[in-house]
């Protein structure tokens, strides 16, 4: 249960002594609530001050971690909806690999995930994992792909393998590995051990919530901790509603058997029911996701949904800052300034975009910080600018002299023409919304 | 400790809102679309009633627009610069459940097409497609009040989604609406409070709650989706937990928002990881869509054929899942 | 009958002048302008005396006299003794106000009830122990047997005065030592000053009947500074002064007078206009009763981080730029010469302590006049409404504070209409069922503006009376006949030219509206994203304390219905006026004061709103009235439920 920061105040010694590098037990309290320090910080906290809180400290949905180093980390989250606070551990996408296919195919998909290079405000973005399957009757092919893959590739394996010989010796193979076994029938005795002396986390499979309750009962009676959950349906309703039927008993009723990562195997058509199907599974709650079928322009858009979902909505996304050409601007094109905040460089390119004209633009860096709180805290001002604009070397690259900025911050007109010789600052709009207007109704170059 | 299906209690509904009117109803619709209903978050069957599916819309222009996707254009080529034949493709041919004609050339600097140009061109698709229809304006607000005002006129009883309204400029549109009897889209830019404030303000003027649907502001995939997926969950959150200002429909426009950014028009060759652009144009809006279905939205305006296609299918799949709950 | 001064005194009548008690004697028949200009006045007039400007206005208190009526003037002021001083002749004695002065001395807006009612009640300790003493000595005569130096003697005779073994003594007191020791026979008085528990002679003079010390208590305000002066011996408030804080027209807002620092020779103007503004209000209130300046030898300042900083000429601009870091939040005794403050060269200023960045001496100096420091059981909360907003929510245990930047609109600056609560302010407005304004003028004079009190009762009574929208629009059709519109857009007619002191109509325009929304919005914001942070509910406030600048009457009613402050009991709000010049009055009186100030400080917890993900959100909430989710303001929701 969290606590709020007067509740762990009151189990706190209330002597302000500073022992814990923090000036009062008030502010501790604070940071205990939001997770940013750990009691042990206090040399004097008291034995119920330990219990109280220990109790609420334990996370509600255990962290499993697959592969590496590094690993994939899922799991451990704290809220329904991503505004409560933030998703902390980003879906992990699989790619299937299938064992029936010929060797030089199963090279080239695995060399297709390992060669993609996609980058997307600062972040690589890449496949997580490699799902194997069985789906011949040919032992011989499964241990060779589970090979293929672990010579060609650093990425997490989950293997699923009905044999279970044959999954031991995949097990053997993959010894250091931290890989997943993922299980189509009830969790027997067999699969514990294999787990267990392997180190393996278990993907469980049930049909009925009662059926998932039992088997991670048993998984857990049995010393397993490592546990990921997979609820079978193919219906995408059934799928969401499950899925957060089961997140929900974790945090809300700390019902512990549900308390783990949830696992889906989506099922598509093609690529657009996939992405349809991946993405409404990516927003609710699925912490692995495998995809039968690779496909570049439908993973770019993947990845870039579970960055935006997985953004913490309490840290902006900052964007690069650097110039920004919008439209074709030439050097006597327009120059607008603004912060790097990402909304606030979604907006005010999309309005100068929606204008019609060319122009550069100039997103300096205020490290993500909207315009006012940026001006505020000093990061936005006509020193930062000027010097962000030499450093650019912005004089060379344009001819104008004129230079448009947010009419939130007409304050630093002034000092902004101060420190940049020779340039005309034009106190623009205070709204993006308002650009389009404000340069049919303003001579800005 | 036995498992129990863990459900919350919604003290609040979301508002029906229908579009449309048949003949009966003193339009010349063939059937009319409500959305709203809803008793528990989007798709939680298990804990409410959920009577009406989403929507998806279908758009075309009184202008083609300067960005217009060239691998949408592979579709529309023939029907694009006539907006009524290309409504009744968009209907006949790729199932779109309403239209939304977007007099963007309406606007001073884009055309500057009369409010007499823009009621024609209203008139011709009222009548060459007999599903509702959602009016789409721009921001000029001197120019669209005066548009919107001539559209209502002669679009009366036919209850079109004038689609839309802000803070600065409800006043003149919504007293046209109520006065030829029309629904609106309250439009405010992704915050829950501002929404909110809209929809008071229409309210506190008499404007009915069953004709309002508000627009939290689309953001498309890797262009602040995030945001408008937030603001959406908290606007569904709080209208069921009872805020009734805050009970409403929601439209976005997965369409016309990627359309515009350089994912739906780059090609691979300049983009190599970012694969076919005749997909990617697709896609983003499937991904856009389909996130935001997840955080509320009921009417959405998409513009890929494919896309239509794909989400429509996932609507009516969650909906097959209704049964069993 | 004609005489002149010089032939016939007996017939001369003599007319004092309202404040400055200047009493002259002058002819029958003089005018009272003339009388103002022999009186060295510097009263300034447009049209030089013709009767039309109307800037010569004054209220005669008591005694005849004959005036021609004028069209700057209006009757029904004129019936209740206001007159053109140049259209006046006196034919009496005669007390004649100066309005144009008292504006700005506005020692009645101080009274503060609850300070009067709640004395023995708040956490400071009413009791007139200063810092400064002032022992009365008589010298034994120096002697070839006691040849003890003059200082030593002097020790000597402090030592068994005051039980203590070691005293120090300044520099510049040595230096006339001899001279005043002897000047009257070894009869002196000894001023001492105590610091880390030494005494320090600062002062010795011959001894010259009763003379007491005084000291000064000063609220450094963004936009307004404040300035009592105290009897030293009894406590006594002797006169108050206020006045715009002359920095202003480096920058309304904190920030800005920041960024003006970073100018070469920025920071050395602003410690110049802060210092010229306190020297001028010191020279103000020292009038009257006449007191000399080198009798003032203790100042106890009170003032937001910056607005200290500045003062003492530090650096400020690591306040504002990440992370926050002030330059002091404690500041030791400092001498008012390395100041330039006119007082007593040896004079000593005592600043209140900040907490952090955003949350000042004013704020600590304030929770003095609140019961909250010593309240262990109820949690209050305690707000502080200036240009920056500064709330702190707790009780003795635990206390925990933050910032807003509030803008200076309910100070009566950024505001058309708006002014400081000073003479000719409204503080008071209703609208009646017909539409009629009423509205109640301090002092009661032709309104020049409103003040606090008087904007938020106004923007109440638009709100409720329905001639404003919820997010602050006028309605046209409601307000119809005061519909007004200029460059700036629509406003509001409150009063028409020929009835306000100015001449000019008393509007208020919708971006006033909108600024005075964003003000309240700034401030209710802070109070939820304060009370959130540590997950306590509105309803758990026990009791809220409000400070601030607002006028005698905050319409308590009205600020709730606006949104300025939570829906709660009426009975749990307390108004306290300004209480960080009170504070700063106390922290005067009592060293104890000081300490207990001092030690809140260090355990107050404070938290940065600028780096609240959820400030903005929070923020735009509040930008309606009274919010926009009405069910935090249940009573208002009756209100237009009924």
């Amino acid at each position: 249960m969290a606590l709020s920061g007067l509740d762990i105040f009151k189990l706190l010694p209330k002597t302000n002594c500073g022992d814990c590098g923090v000036p009062t037990c008030m502010a501790f309290a604070l940071k205990l609530a939001q997770k940013k320090a750990e009691l042990s910080e206090c040399p004097h906290a008291s034995e119920k001050a330990k219990a109280t809180l220990g109790a609420a400290s334990e996370p509600p949905i255990r962290l499993v971690k697959i592969g590496g180093p590094p690993s994939l980390e899922i799991g451990n989250e704290t809220v329904m909806f991503r505004h409560e606070k933030t998703f902390f551990h980003p879906t992990g996408i699989a790619i299937q690999l299938l064992c029936s296919k010929e060797e030089k195919k199963l090279l080239k998909e695995i060399e297709n995930v390992e060669s993609y290079k996609a980058e997307r405000v600062g972040e690589e973005l890449n496949a997580d994992l490699f799902f194997i399957s069985q789906d011949s009757a040919d032992r011989d092919s499964f241990l060779k792909t589970v090979n293929i893959t672990k010579q060609n590739s650093t990425k997490g394996i989950i293997l699923d393998c009905s044999d279970t010989e044959n999954l031991k010796i995949s097990l053997e193979v993959l010894k250091d590995d931290r890989p997943a076994i993922f299980l189509r029938e009830k969790l027997t005795d067999e699969y514990v051990k294999l787990a267990k002396t392997s180190d393996s986390s278990l993907i469980i499979t049930a049909d009925s919530f009662e059926d998932l309750q039992s088997q991670s009962e048993y998984a857990k009676s049995s010393g397993l901790n490592n546990i990921i959950l997979n609820m079978n349906s193919q219906n995408l309703g059934y799928q969401l509603q499950n899925s957060t039927i089961l997140r929900r008993s974790a945090l809300k009723k700390y019902f512990k058997p549900f308390g783990f990562p949830l696992f889906t195997f989506i099922q598509a058509e093609d690529s657009y029911d996939l992405l349809a199907k991946a993405s409404l599974n990516l927003c609710k709650y699925s912490s692995i996701i495998v995809l039968p079928k690779y496909d570049k322009a439908m993973l770019y858009a993947l990845f870039t949904l579970r960055q935006n979902i997985y953004t913490d909505p309490q840290k902006p996304i900052q964007v690069d800052p650097k110039v920004y050409q919008i439209g074709e601007p030439t050097p006597d094109s327009p120059v607008f300034v603004t912060t790097n905040f990402s909304l606030t460089y979604f907006m005010v390119s999309g309005e100068i975009e929606n204008s019609g004209i060319s122009a550069h633009l100039i997103i300096a860096d205020a490290e993500g910080q909207s315009v006012l709180t940026a001006w505020a805290a000093g990061k936005f001002t006509g020193e930062t600018i000027a010097k962000f604009i030499k450093e650019i070397n912005l004089e060379q690259n344009v001819r104008t002299r004129k230079i448009v900025i947010p009419g939130l911050v007409a304050q630093i007109s002034g000092d902004l023409e101060e420190k940049l010789p020779g340039w005309e600052v034009i106190v623009g709009c205070q709204e993006a919304s308002d650009i389009p207007a404000f340069i049919k109704s303003v001579r800005i170059t | 400790m036995d498992f129990e299906t863990p459900k919350e209690n919604y003290s609040g509904k979301i508002i029906e809102v229908t579009i449309g009117a048949t003949p009966e109803e003193g339009g010349t619709r063939s059937h009319t679309i409500t959305i709203g209903g809803s008793t528990s978050p989007p798709f939680h069957f298990f804990e409410g009633k959920h009577p009406h599916p989403p929507r998806v819309a279908m758009e075309v222009f009184d202008k083609v627009p300067n960005k217009y996707p060239h691998s949408l254009m592979e579709y529309y080529r023939d029907v694009i610069e006539k907006p009524a034949d290309m409504a009744k493709k968009c209907v006949e041919q790729y199932g779109a459940e309403l239209i939304s004609v977007r007099l963007e050339g309406t606007h001073p600097e884009k055309g500057n097409k009369s409010a007499d140009e823009a009621a024609g061109i209203v008139r011709q698709i009222l009548e060459s497609v007999k599903v509702p229809v959602i009016i789409t304006g721009h921001s000029h607000f001197e120019k669209i009040n005066e548009v919107i005002k001539k559209v209502c006129e002669i679009t009366a009883g036919e209850n079109c989604l004038i689609n839309y309204v802000e803070t600065d400029n409800y006043k003149t549109i919504a007293a046209s609406c109520i006065a030829y009897n029309h629904t609106i889209v309250a439009q405010s830019p992704i915050d829950v409070n501002l929404g909110k404030q809209l929809n008071i303000l229409l309210t506190d003027m008499s404007f009915p709650a069953e004709r309002i649907v508000m627009d939290p502001l689309t953001s498309t995939l890797g262009y602040g989706l995030e945001y408008t997926y937030s603001i959406m969950e908290r606007i569904r959150n709080d209208g069921l937990a009872g805020d009734k200002m805050l009970a409403f429909p929601m439209l976005i426009n997965p369409g016309y928002e990627s359309a515009v950014v350089k994912e739906a028009r780059a090609s691979i060759e300049d983009n190599p990881d970012w694969g076919d652009q005749e997909l990617r144009c697709a896609y983003w809006e499937i991904a856009t869509a389909m996130s935001l279905l997840a955080s509320g939205a009921e009417l959405l305006i998409i513009y890929h054929p494919k896309a239509v296609e794909v989400v429509k299918n996932k609507i009516s799949e969650i909906f097959n899942s209704k049964k069993g709950s | 009958m004609h005489r002149t001064s010089s032939q016939d005194k007996k017939d001369n009548f003599e007319i004092e002048f309202f404040p400055f008690e200047i009493k002259i004697s002058v002819a029958p028949g003089t005018s009272i302008l003339n009388a103002i200009k022999n009186a060295q006045i510097p009263l300034k007039t447009t049209c030089g005396g013709k009767g039309t400007c109307g800037e010569c206005v004054v209220q005669v208190l008591s005694g005849k006299y004959k005036s021609k009526k004028s069209a700057a003037l209006a009757e029904r002021l004129a019936d209740k003794g206001y007159a053109l001083a140049c259209l006046t002749e006196i034919i009496d004695n005669c007390t004649v106000q100066l309005p144009q002065f008292h504006q700005l001395s506005i020692s009645n807006v101080f009274d503060s009830q609850f300070f009067d009612d709640h004395k023995k009640d708040i956490s400071g300790i009413y009791e007139v122990k200063p810092l400064v003493k002032k022992i009365d000595l008589q010298l034994p005569s120096p002697s070839l047997d006691d040849n003890y130096s003059d200082l030593k003697r002097i020790q000597r005779e402090l030592q068994r005065n005051l039980g203590v073994d070691f005293i120090h003594c300044e520099y510049s007191v040595l230096k006339r030592m001899a001279y005043e020791v002897r000047k009257n026979t070894g009869k002196i008085s000894v001023i001492l000053f105590k610091s880390a528990g030494t005494w320090t002679i600062i002062d010795v003079e011959p001894k010259t009947g009763k003379k007491n010390t005084y000291g000064l208590a000063c609220d450094i305000g963004t936009t307004s500074v404040a300035v009592h002066l105290v009897d030293l011996s009894n406590g006594k408030i002797l006169n108050t002064a206020s006045n715009y804080n002359q920095q202003i027209k480096c920058g309304e807002d904190i920030i800005s007078r920041i960024n003006y620092t970073q100018r070469p020779g920025g920071l050395q103007e602003l410690h110049t206009l802060i210092i010229m503004t306190i020297n001028n209000l010191v020279k103000k209130v020292t009038e009257s009763p006449q007191v000399s300046l080198s009798d003032i030898y203790y100042a106890s300042v009170s003032g937001n981080t910056t607005m200290i900083h500045l003062f003492l000429n530090l650096e400020p601009r690591h306040i504002r730029e990440e992370p926050y870091v002030p330059t002091l939040n404690q500041a030791p005794f400092i001498l008012s010469r390395d100041l330039g403050l006119k007082i007593n060269n040896e004079g000593r200023i005592h600043c209140a302590p900040s907490v952090g960045s955003y949350v000042g001496g004013d704020i600590t100096a304030g929770l003095l006049c609140t019961p909250i420091l010593s309240d262990s059981e109820r949690i209050s909360l305690f707000i502080d409404i200036g240009t920056n907003g500064e709330l702190v929510v707790g009780n003795r245990d635990w206390l925990m504070t933050c910032a807003c930047s509030a803008g200076p609109a309910f100070e009566g600056s950024g505001i058309k209409c708006g002014m400081p609560a000073t003479e000719g302010a409204i503080e008071q407005i209703k609208i009646k069922e017909e539409g009629n304004l009423e509205y109640r003028v301090i002092n009661g004079y032709r309104p020049k503006g409103l003040c606090g009190s008087g904007l938020i009762d106004l923007l109440a009574e638009l709100f409720v009376h329905g001639y404003i929208d919820r997010q602050g629009k006028l309605i046209l059709e409601k307000a119809k006949g005061r519909i007004v519109e200029d460059e700036t857009g629509l406003g509001f007619l409150l009063e028409q030219s020929q009835n306000c002191f100015w001449e000019r109509d008393l509007i208020i325009t919708e971006n006033d509206i909108a600024n005075l929304i964003r003000t309240k919005g700034a401030v209710f914001s802070a109070c939820s994203l304060l009370l959130k942070n540590i997950g306590l509910a509105f309803d758990k406030i026990d009791a809220l304390y409000i400070g601030g600048s607002f006028g005698q009457n905050l319409n308590i009613e009205n600020a709730v219905r606006i949104g300025l402050l939570p829906d709660l009991e009426r009975s749990k709000f307390h108004y306290l006026g300004n209480s960080s010049l009170l504070g700063a009055y106390l922290i005067l009186l009592s060293d104890k004061n000081r300490t207990l100030v001092n030690e809140t400080s260090e355990k107050m917890t404070y938290i940065e709103l600028n780096t609240e993900p959820s400030y903005m959100s929070e923020f735009t909430g509040a930008l309606f009235l009274p919010h926009t989710d009405m069910e935090l303001f249940p009573s208002v929701k009756q209100l237009f439920a009924s």
